[in-house]
């Protein structure tokens, strides 16, 4: 009587029941794939930063405090030297205001504009606070008045006009800046429709280019999911050249997406901006598990022409499962150190998600694929003798031999290969910029770039002062301190402008008292009285933005040149130093804040933690292959094809000034879950030879080849899919398509190149030269 | 004996015609009839009094503002002197507003920190009055509703604690009116035995709704009805203005030369709270 291991027994009962199997797979698929429907976008790249970040609680709260969330702001814009006041231009600002007040999500009371803003100026020792712009018709006197009324306003100008007058602001807040895509949609709409030759009329703000972000991901999941299924067939069918074997594969890529992004919906895991690489990276895994089945299925079917087709299913499935479980052990492994090693929410959740993915397509690849295959009659052409694969076997054959003949010569060019890469990859650097997640010629970038270009800069890094207790800024010591922490911030580099409300009282004190421009008043009461004089003078929100309702907290705001992470950390750094020390010596408490502080809080969470997880990555890998291997040697083996893969992502990033930023960072770490791949098949099918009898040299032909080809053809696959990233209308995820694809590439011929050039340096028997070139 | 039970008739008569009037739907008077009797509500020539301010933002914050108020109404000109008392900030800070029938308001401020008289820019009827929720053009109203500025409606009778009240709407007679007032419309919950509102909800320009003035408390003084406890809530900003007036007083010789600019820096007229009836 045979006996039977329990894998042979496992794999007889699926091939024997092919249509229960299929329909078992099948509603499972449907109920956790059911779970789509409920998977929420986010794509607020505030998601990036943890809630007890205290950057992003110093923005909470002034955000609560001063109501300053990220705006959307329009901006209208005349040729250059040419003046935006003029009457039709104003009422052009009138009606675009009135037209987005009509509009849901959008705070009506708060609009910041020349229209509802005030000046203040002195009339015989009288205060006058005058509104910008008369109601009623504006004339051209009316205009030319508003324009000097600005110019009077040190701190209206740089922000509500331009300083040589040609562009114009309204600073529009919502009611949620992070989820702002429609009420940006309609704004565009308004501001377009007002658009002429001799005035644009541009939308731009962060609360703009977060809902534009979240456009571009529903769009780009639209468009990459069929492209990278269709993508993926085509390398399925070059890879089997069998219409029918794309029936299966097909059945796993889409399955093993669908579950995965199902169960984060049942789970009510948040849809990022990054997630939207993550159907394809699983689409590209799923690839490589069923691609080798069936590459080794119908090599058997082509070798071992006595059996039936179930027989030979049977012998590929005991020659694949094993590899196929460690390569998807390792990836697992890989993507689990990238989870555990960012402390980015987004990121972690990608590296949890993509290892349930390499989880779902395995399990597919070792139930359904079998079943489908038995179902779909999948066996080569008549045609087919494995003739069309001479090319390849041949590049792979010869590639091998060479390698394997030239070992030193092999590992002395990947060592120069290495120094030169790793000089590009050391000119990666960790960075973002706003506008670098939009196209050239997207709207919301030319707006961006439009706007602080005319303005000084509509980046804004704030510093929260507050008082032990109500009322306590509205003493002339508070005042001063307020006044001498806004000088040493504007002092600081890239800060165009700032604004508190020492700016007004200055302005108060100088035009009531006659003393010179810019001096503080020094009586007991005065900065409440001058506060009380402007309330009976004018509108008392006016300075919301400013000073709260207590006069115990007030806002120095800067404008930066520039929002790029390079450029400001060392200003924001600077202004943490300042901010610390200056609360020392005022006994007041200064905090930085705004969306400046918060996107350099997160980027430097990032720097911080990149390499973290990589490492995991690596060593988790690692540790995987370890225990696959039982082989200190081995391990370190596989771990050949992960660092030539990290390599060259980091290489890519240098040569092509990529930055290291949320997107792409991740590259390198799932570049480890994906290379150890390679490694584990080919070391396996090497291992395998050789327990059989085969000498180094012969374990490096027969499966071995087979092999490789299924890896070349798997790392093809996971290069082209991933290219399908750069239909996205988001330069990072275009970045981040590239980068993994080059990945794959490296890894491969880190796998193909260096691993029989090691093992032959590192072989015990005795090497004879193949003087024909031949194994 | 005879003539007592005559005068039970004439008792329950009496009752029986309050309270028909009480339940008598509001339709006897034109909406015209109701806004006049508002703006005929009788008004005490002049007055004194604490005046204390609560105003709440939106997150519960507090200012707390004292002050006292005198108040005088004459044919030709309307003056309200604030003198305010509290916070320690405020202290002797004052302000004095003359509402000119035949020409523009005028508007002062003391502020003691430079010790000098400062002539405000003359206000609209629509500018906040000194950061409370209240409109300068609801301060000189007085709780009424200017004949010239409105056109009158009346909606459907209310009858609260088998008590009826007037609901009397209005809409600005023309767009500068509307612009000017701030408001596009207005409707008031009227009490007709006082003709004083119960409540006003205002629109804003665009018709949306603004704010709402409830009236808590109404004294009798000297005859004439007061608001003596009000709140302003301005529902666009979720702003709150809360007044309460104490120790009202009515003034039947107000010295002329008190509620002038040249006299605000001398500080409150505590003097006169002495002479009040």
């Amino acid at each position: 009587m045979d006996t039977y291991s329990f894998k042979t027994r496992y794999f007889n009962w699926i091939i024997q029941r092919p249509k229960r199997v299929t329909l078992l797979s099948f509603l499972m698929v449907l109920a956790m794939g059911l779970g789509i429907a409920k998977v929420h976008k986010e794509s607020s790249v505030d998601a990036f930063v943890p809630q007890n970040h205290p950057a992003s609680l110093a923005r909470e709260q002034a955000a609560a405090i001063f109501g300053l969330e990220d705006p959307i702001i329009v901006g209208l814009v005349a040729p250059k030297n040419s003046s935006v006041f003029t009457p039709e231009n104003i009422e052009t600002l009138r009606r675009v205001e009135q037209k987005i007040r009509a509009l849901p999500n959008v705070k009506k009371q708060s609009f910041i504009s020349i229209l509802n803003e005030s000046a203040i100026h002195g009339e015989n020792g009288d205060l006058i606070v005058e509104p910008i712009v008369p109601a009623g018709p504006i004339s051209r006197l009316d205009a030319q008045q508003a324009l000097e009324r600005v110019n009077s306003m040190s701190m209206m100008r740089g922000l509500l006009a331009s300083q040589s007058g040609d562009a114009l602001t309204l600073i529009i807040p919502v009611d949620d800046a992070n989820h702002a895509t429609e009420t940006y949609t309609e704004i565009l709409a308004i501001a377009n429709a007002e658009s002429r030759p001799y005035l644009k009329v541009h939308v731009t703000g962060v609360a703009s280019m977060n809902g534009r972000l979240a456009q571009m991901i529903t769009q780009d999941s639209r468009k990459f999911i069929p492209v990278a299924i269709f993508t993926a067939l085509m390398i399925i069918w070059l890879a089997l050249r069998n219409v029918r074997g794309l029936i299966g594969p097909f059945y796993i890529i889409a399955g093993s997406a669908a579950m995965t992004i199902g169960l984060m919906g049942w789970l009510g895991a948040e849809y990022y901006l990054v997630t939207t690489a993550l159907p394809v990276i699983i689409m590209a895994i799923a690839i490589a598990d069923s691609l080798h089945i069936s590459t080794i299925f119908l090599h058997k079917c082509r070798s071992q022409l006595t059996k039936t087709r179930q027989q030979n299913l049977l012998d590929a499935l005991e020659h694949t499962a094993l590899p196929v479980t460690l390569t998807t052990i390792t990836t697992v492994a890989g993507f689990t150190g990238l989870a555990l090693g960012s402390s980015m929410q987004p990121i972690s959740e990608f590296g949890w998600f993509a290892a349930i993915g390499s989880l779902m397509a395995w399990l597919l690849s070792l139930t359904a694929l079998p079943a489908i295959i038995i179902l779909s009659k999948l066996q080569p052409s008549v045609k087919q003798s494995g003739s069309e694969f001479i090319l390849v076997d041949n590049f792979i054959k010869t590639v091998t031999q060479r390698a394997f003949n030239k070992p030193v010569l092999t590992t002395g060019i990947a060592a120069a290969l290495i120094i030169v890469m790793s000089y590009f990859a050391l000119q990666a650097q960790f960075n973002y910029q706003r506008q670098s997640y939009f196209q050239t010629d997207e709207q919301v970038r030319i707006a961006d770039i439009t706007m602080n270009e005319r303005l000084q800069g509509l980046n804004f890094l704030d510093v929260v002062v507050s008082a032990p207790q109500e009322g306590g800024l509205m003493t002339p010591e508070a005042i001063r301190g307020i006044a001498d922490l806004q000088r040493k911030l504007s002092e600081q580099p890239f800060v165009a402008k700032t604004t508190s409300i020492v700016d007004y009282i200055t302005l108060m004190h100088s035009v009531l008292t006659d003393a010179p421009s810019g001096s503080l008043p020094t009586a007991s009461n005065a900065p409440a009285q001058y506060m009380f004089l402007y309330e009976a003078s004018g509108d008392p929100g006016d300075f919301n933005e400013e000073i709260d309702f207590n006069y115990q907290h007030a806002l120095i705001r800067t404008q930066l040149t520039t929002d790029r992470y390079s450029d400001i950390k060392g200003t924001v750094s600077h202004f943490n130093d300042i901010t610390h020390k200056w609360s020392l010596e005022n006994g007041l408490e200064a905090k930085v804040s705004g969306r400046v502080a918060v996107n350099v809080g997160w980027m430097s969470l990032l720097a911080g933690s990149h390499f973290q997880g990589l490492g995991l990555a690596v060593l988790f890998v690692f540790l995987a292959s370890l225990l696959v291997f039982r082989s200190v040697l081995q391990a370190l083996l596989s771990l050949v094809p992960i660092a030539t893969g990290v390599l060259f992502t980091y290489a890519f990033m240098g040569v092509f000034s990529i930055d290291i930023a949320p997107a792409t960072s991740m590259t390198a770490a799932i570049s480890t879950g994906l290379g150890v791949d390679f490694a584990i098949h080919l070391i396996w099918s090497l291992q395998q030879a050789k327990q059989q009898g085969a000498s180094t040299k012969e374990a490096f032909a027969g499966d071995y080849l087979v092999t490789a080809r299924a890896c070349l053809f798997s790392a093809l696959a996971l290069a082209v899919a991933l290219c399908v990233l750069f239909l996205s209308s988001a330069p990072p995820l275009q970045w981040f398509g590239a980068l993994v694809a080059s990945a794959a590439i490296g890894s491969l011929l880190g796998a193909i190149f260096i691993i029989p050039a090691l093992y032959s340096l590192g072989k015990t028997e005795p090497y004879l030269v193949n003087v024909k070139g031949t194994c | 004996m005879k003539y007592f039970y005559l005068y039970i008739n004439i008792s329950l008569l009496g009752l029986f015609l309050t309270a028909a009037q009480a339940s008598e739907p509001a339709t006897s008077l034109s909406p015209l009839d109701v806004a006049k009797n508002v703006v005929n509500r009788s008004a005490s020539k002049a007055r004194i009094g604490y005046m204390h301010f609560i105003m709440r933002n939106k997150s519960g914050s507090e200012r707390k503002r004292s002050a006292l108020l005198v108040h005088s109404q004459e044919p030709a000109h309307t003056k309200i002197g604030i003198y305010f008392t509290k916070p320690a900030g405020l202290q002797n800070t004052s302000f004095l507003s003359q509402d000119n029938s035949d020409s523009q308001d005028q508007n002062w401020l003391y502020l003691p920190a430079t010790d000098r008289v400062r002539k405000l820019p003359a206000s609209s009827r629509g500018d906040y009055f000194m950061g409370t929720d209240l409109s300068y053009g609801d301060i000189k109203d007085n709780f009424k509703f200017a004949l010239e500025d409105w056109d009158f409606s009346l909606g459907e009778q209310q009858i609260e604690g088998g008590k009826s009240y007037y609901i009397l709407q209005g809409t600005p007679k023309n767009e500068d009116i509307k612009q000017e007032l701030g408001y596009a419309s207005f409707t008031s919950k009227i009490d007709p035995n006082t003709w004083f509102p119960v409540n006003i909800k205002y629109t804003d320009i665009y018709n949306a709704p603004l704010k709402e003035i409830s009236i808590l408390a109404l004294d009798m003084i000297a005859k004439t009805w007061i608001a003596t406890h009000f709140t302003v809530f301005n529902s666009q900003l979720s702003h709150q203005t809360e007044i309460v007036l104490s120790d009202m007083q009515y003034l039947p010789n107000l010295p002329s030369n008190i509620l002038t600019a040249d006299e605000l820096a001398y500080g409150a007229p505590l003097m006169l709270l002495n002479e009040g009836e």
